[in-house]
């Protein structure tokens, strides 16, 4: 699919969304009241312990900013083709996806693009804006790239996540609970993952790579750890992605054997 | 002939989630990882606070129970409502011969005991071996039962009166987000409310959310000096949400009406 046509969908998916703006803003204000009431909730946590792990309010509020940034920044691509397949199998809507001559993951992909996620993206900026400002970083030109390509390798983490729960409705049909559980186990990436027991950390790191998404590059940033096994944090993220991408076109061919 | 009626609702909603069984084991699996992060969060806090501060035994319980209570609350109610009101099918379910809110009661009814049945009491079970459960004095065990109780009811009341704004906004998205913002800080699911500093102590207590979660975890622990009192003022807080839902259930219908002619 070329950039020119994916573009020409998200401009006619932004035109539908704003046929219904006051509902869209609306949402957006419920959105920032739910994304408030987790940072609040850290707050009043930290507000009585002082440090969670030795992380302090301004880290944690890094922490979880990354955390949210990188998911809405992926989900605005993958959350509602992945959260929608169960349904269009269901409907046996997917099979047109699958005869146009267009790539069927892209085509998905452009199709249900979201952008429902700005409220996510206002909230967290700001939020990782204001810890930074509070935080003794020290910003140089490599600290600024290498903050750039984990926010990137965190959305594809992030994205890549999701995919998986789609692919698992491709293989076995009914995903919304897998789905569920998933939006569970994610939370667990909003404290230090040193809170956990180490097989849960290992998991983390080798099985579910969740802890690349903030809380490695979090280590290296804020100065926590001296590894230089830290630097390869953005690389996680692109191979999950090739990965999770692979592992569904793999469902699709499954898919299309069972269907007929 | 009513009350029949109802009851069937209420079987046909269990057995309706009899139906996705085989999914049981993932809200289980899901309910001990909220479990599970919150109790290790607690055990790293007490690792490095002064032990007056923080009795983790307490918190492991505080936890095991307020994710069960989660469970068994009927705030979704207005799930139910919402596509109905975006269908139209709203309209065949009001010509019933029954009382619409008792009917989606005794739904959710239906809900809560397939929840407890396969989903709370399997979750204890595991958490009682994974993490380890504080028994309550036998004094405190009538008071939380009935707390339990003023859970569910104060929980369908709020979903009521969330479907019922719904019928101006015609949507829920909105909504969803919001209560679940004002549950996530003030049911005290997570962090207990006598963790909180004095101002959002207060906000907390002057809110009906702490039954959801908190009222019933502190009356297990022992943490409320004169529980029938409070669950006394949660009887106010039933009584007044009540009135609210009824009359604006009055308005809605009317404007449902209005919407239809």
């Amino acid at each position: 699919m070329s950039v020119k046509l994916f573009f020409h969908f998200l401009k006619i998916i932004m035109r539908t969304r704003m046929e219904y703006r006051a509902d869209f803003l609306l949402g957006m204000v419920g959105q920032i009241l739910g994304y408030a009431a987790n940072y609040l909730i850290v707050w009043l946590l930290l507000n009585r312990f002082t440090l969670i792990e030795g992380w302090a309010w301004p880290e944690m509020a890094f922490l979880i900013s990354v955390n949210v940034l990188t998911y809405a920044i992926g989900a605005s691509f993958t959350y509602s083709p992945m959260l929608s397949l169960e349904q269009l199998i269901i409907k046996g809507d997917l099979d047109k996806y699958l005869i146009k001559p267009i790539n069927p993951f892209t085509y998905l992909i452009a199709s249900f693009f979201n952008f429902g996620y700005i409220a996510h993206i206002l909230i967290s900026v700001v939020l990782l804006i204001w810890s930074l400002r509070n935080l003794d970083v020290h910003w140089g030109v490599f600290e600024s790239i290498y903050f750039m390509f984990t926010l990137l390798s965190g959305s594809m983490l992030q994205a890549g996540g999701l995919i998986l729960i789609g692919s698992w409705s491709l293989y076995f049909m009914k995903s919304q609970f897998m789905g569920d559980l998933y939006f569970k186990i994610k939370d667990v990436i909003n404290y230090p993952i040193s809170a956990y027991t180490a097989v849960i950390q290992i998991v983390l790191t080798w099985i579910m790579p969740l802890a690349f998404i903030n809380y490695f590059p979090a280590l290296y940033l804020l100065d926590k750890a001296d590894n230089i096994a830290l630097l390869l944090v953005p690389v996680i993220g692109p191979l999950f992605l090739l990965l999770t991408i692979f592992i569904w076109h793999r469902g699709i061919h499954q898919y299309q054997g069972a269907g007929s | 002939m009513t009350m029949r009626a109802y009851l069937a609702y209420c079987g046909k909603s269990f057995s309706k989630h009899i139906s996705y069984r085989s999914e049981v084991w993932l809200r289980i699996i899901g309910n001990i990882v909220i479990m599970f992060i919150q109790v290790s969060i607690w055990k790293s806090l007490a690792a490095s606070s002064p032990s007056h501060m923080l009795n983790i035994s307490e918190m492991v319980t505080y936890s095991v129970i307020t994710t069960s209570v989660m469970n068994l609350l009927m705030t979704r109610v207005y799930q139910s409502i919402d596509s109905k009101l975006q269908s139209g099918d709203i309209c065949s379910d009001l010509q019933k011969p029954i009382s619409y809110p008792w009917y989606l009661f005794f739904e959710q009814l239906g809900t809560v005991g397939f929840q407890l049945l396969f989903n709370v009491v399997p979750s204890i079970l595991i958490a009682l071996l994974l993490f380890g459960i504080q028994l309550p004095e036998a004094s405190n065990l009538l008071p939380f039962l009935i707390s339990l109780f003023l859970a569910m009811i104060i929980s369908f009341l709020i979903g009521y009166l969330v479907a019922l704004i719904a019928f101006w906004f015609l949507t829920t998205f909105a909504l969803n987000w919001t209560l679940g913002a004002l549950m996530t800080v003030f049911s005290g699911v997570f962090v207990p409310i006598w963790f909180f500093n004095p101002f959002w102590a207060e906000l907390a207590n002057m809110l009906p959310f702490q039954y959801l979660g908190y009222i019933p975890s502190a009356i297990y622990l022992g943490k409320i000096e004169q529980p029938y009192l409070i669950l006394l003022q949660g009887c106010g807080w039933a009584a007044t949400l009540l009135l609210v839902v009824n009359l604006l259930w009055w308005k809605a219908i009317k404007r449902l009406i209005v919407q239809g002619g």
